[in-house]
């Protein structure tokens, strides 16, 4: 005859399951992963990944702060949809999170992955404009301004050597210029930090970027 | 012994009114607390979907950049969904148990700090500090613990004492009393301790969210789908072994997985991992086919005199949403495919059809089943309770529909390299449109259902029965 299940019983089992979870799934990743450093670059002798500067962590805090992981990820993976799009030279590995301050891998892509960033976009000026106005460098984009990290004042004896090159298409009254604040800078910084384009011995480059 | 002398009738429905009249301040306040951070929800969530439209609005304001108020809204509607499935929770084991809640001070400081820890969480998100935002989770952490420490380990060791079964539904219950605080914890640990925080973070952060979902808010969801078949039709189920099957098999499958299709962290996972977690989700999605298939066949008889019931259309819907859900996932856990549908618009639209099609719609026909019943009152306009029901299927039916077709057009698009990211933004444009319409259909809801629930609190009668936490055995 059939019984059905009495308390102790499913209190004890269940405590079994949880034990079993957190060692299967917590204990032994850390186990297989915990020990992971960076990787002595054939070509250049260099370690990687880098370690990031200290405008650059303070850059993926502004960068989690203002949850840009919303739409953006930071993972490209091997797979036609990733390459198509050339998102990066390789995949990305858990590796490649070594030294990075928070974790903001994402998982939706309303805005491009920003994996390889640095290395697809190098000018720290194109970064700001689109910042300032993402619409002034792709009108189709949905991106919203994040204005808020830049600063319009009026030119005081002669325009800043740091104010932002904007086109004619950005209203601006005369005289006014924009500066970018510590943390637009910062932003900038650590958006420029992120490179994949070197080899690790778990994610090799795609053969069509290494020609 | 015949079917129809197995088939007990639900018995305490004759005892759980004095039950649940006991506990109805404490319940009240947790239902209309719901409502509250639903309302909330709404709110952000709203002004989220404007700022996908125009991207320069509140552009001059910290505060109001997207991915703030994004998390905002979703800070406060984790807030929601956990007051309504805590009631949920506590109705189902009070009923069954016939236990009533007992140390009010330490609930209600646990309540109290819980509440705090949510606005906190919120303050914090605004002025910028998103990490900190999850506060959160250690009160979330305490409050649960609290009640499975003085709720939860009485209800089971009176059980034990007194020899009783635990029935289906109070084991899918019970599931997340247990896990979540043993979640919550190792997650602080973890992250706490540095260890590996970096890397493996993101990761951490899926198995907390699948737990959640998973071991928490699902098994209430599934559990309330049981009770309240049983309540409507005033029948225990005749057959409870399938159902006690799927339990096991659902709690194991979830147990020894981290399969969560709303985190894309899979990439770092182990490739081992990636393994168990494709037969997970299929063992998964077995169980949860076998408790629908079990529910369908127990309400099959009286499916026609049910659709007259006010909560009955929430609760179908609900059903509905799972199964399309299941049938969904049960697809994608294959890793071929789901690489495919990771990172689009597929994925917000299984959200969308868990936590509005499915949870939300469970905690609507609760709302509306139980709380005449613990207030002892009447809805006002049951005409308003089907505009309800109309407004959130058409939100959610539209919003899914419009991000799956919207997920279709970025797969086909974006595995062209010809076709340009951006121009496939602009295609797809009116698609989050329909999602922005749906959001104001949503939003009419929330309200509809406060202001129902506001007119019944206003009908509240003095009972002489009640007290608030009383020992049975006083």
């Amino acid at each position: 005859m059939k019984s059905t299940p009495s308390p102790l019983s499913s209190f004890i089992k269940i405590l079994f399951l949880i034990i079993l979870s957190w060692t299967l799934l917590i204990l032994t990743p850390m186990i297989q992963f915990g020990a992971q450093k960076p990787y002595e670059e054939q070509v250049s002798g260099e370690l990687v990944p880098l370690p990031l500067s200290g405008l650059a962590v303070r850059g993926s805090q502004i960068y989690e702060e203002n949850g840009c992981a919303s739409c953006h990820t930071q993972q490209t993976r091997n797979h036609p949809l990733d390459s198509a799009s050339s998102y990066g030279k390789r995949a990305t590995v858990t590796r490649d999170l070594l030294y990075q301050p928070a974790t903001v891998a994402g998982f939706n892509r309303w805005g491009p992955d920003l994996s390889n960033i640095g290395e697809r976009k190098k000018s720290a000026d194109w970064h700001h404009q689109h910042l300032f106005s993402p619409q002034s460098l792709s009108p189709e984009s949905i991106m919203p301004s994040y204005s808020f990290l830049y600063e319009k004042r009026k030119i005081k004896a002669q325009p800043s050597s740091e104010a932002l090159k904007l086109p004619a298409s950005i209203p601006l009254e005369q005289d006014e210029e924009v500066i970018p604040t510590s943390e637009a800078k910062a932003l900038v910084a650590y958006l420029l930090s992120l490179n994949q384009s070197y080899p690790l011995p778990e994610s090799p480059l795609h053969e069509d970027s290494e020609k | 012994m015949n079917s129809k002398e197995k088939q007990k009738t639900y018995q305490f429905l004759l005892q759980d009114s004095n039950i649940e009249l006991k506990n109805r301040y404490f319940l009240s306040i947790i239902g209309t607390l719901s409502l509250l951070w639903l309302l909330i929800s709404g709110l952000f969530s709203l002004v989220e979907s404007i700022k996908l439209h125009a991207p320069s609005i509140f552009s001059n304001h910290v505060s109001m950049s997207y991915g703030r108020i994004h998390h905002i809204a979703q800070l406060s509607f984790f807030g929601a969904l956990l007051h309504g499935f805590l009631w949920i929770g506590f109705s189902h084991i009070v009923n069954r148990a016939q236990y009533l809640l007992k140390f009010k001070n330490y609930l209600i400081i646990s309540y109290l700090f819980l509440n705090s820890s949510i606005i906190i969480g919120i303050i914090e998100i605004i002025s910028g500090n998103l990490k900190n935002g999850t506060l959160i989770f250690p009160s979330c952490s305490l409050f649960l613990f609290s009640f499975s420490l003085f709720f939860l380990i009485p209800v089971i060791w009176r059980s034990l004492f007194e020899r009783k079964q635990l029935s289906p539904s109070v084991l899918f219950a019970s599931l997340a009393f247990w896990i979540i605080p043993f979640s919550l914890i190792t997650m602080l640990f973890i992250s706490s301790s540095g260890f590996l925080h970096a890397a493996y973070g993101s990761w951490i952060l899926s198995w907390f969210s699948h737990h959640l979902f998973s071991l928490f808010l699902i098994p209430l969801g599934l559990s309330t789908l049981l009770e309240y078949a049983q309540r409507i039709t005033k029948k225990e189920f005749q057959n409870p072994y399938p159902l006690y099957f799927a339990f096991w098999i659902y709690t194991t499958a979830n147990l020894l997985t981290t399969s969560e299709l709303t985190q894309g962290t899979h990439s770092f996972l182990p490739a081992w991992l990636r393994s168990i977690n494709t037969v997970g989700a299929l063992f998964s999605s077995f169980s949860i086919l076998i408790l629908l298939h079990s529910l369908y066949s127990h309400l099959k008889p009286t499916l026609s005199t049910l659709k007259k019931r006010l909560s009955f259309g929430f609760f179908s819907f609900a059903s509905f949403s799972i199964a399309l859900l299941t049938g969904i996932k049960t697809i994608l856990a294959f890793q071929e495919i789901e690489k495919w549908v990771q990172f689009t618009s597929v994925i917000p639209a299984l959200q969308t059809l868990l936590s509005f099609g499915f949870l939300l719609m469970i905690l609507f026909a609760w709302i509306y089943e139980e709380a005449p019943e613990i207030l002892q009152g009447a809805w006002v306009s049951p005409s308003l309770i089907q505009t309800h029901l109309w407004l959130t299927s058409l939100a959610t039916g539209f919003t899914t529909l419009a991000l799956l077709i919207a997920g279709g057009i970025q797969i086909y698009r974006h595995s062209n390299a010809e076709i340009s990211f951006l121009s496939t933004s602009l295609l797809i444009r009116p698609l989050l449109w329909v999602q922005s319409l749906s959001l104001v259909f949503q939003f009419s809801g929330f309200l509809m259902i406060a202001l129902l629930f506001l007119l019944l609190l206003l009908q509240w009668k003095p009972n002489p029965k009640n007290s608030m936490f009383i020992n049975p055995s006083s």
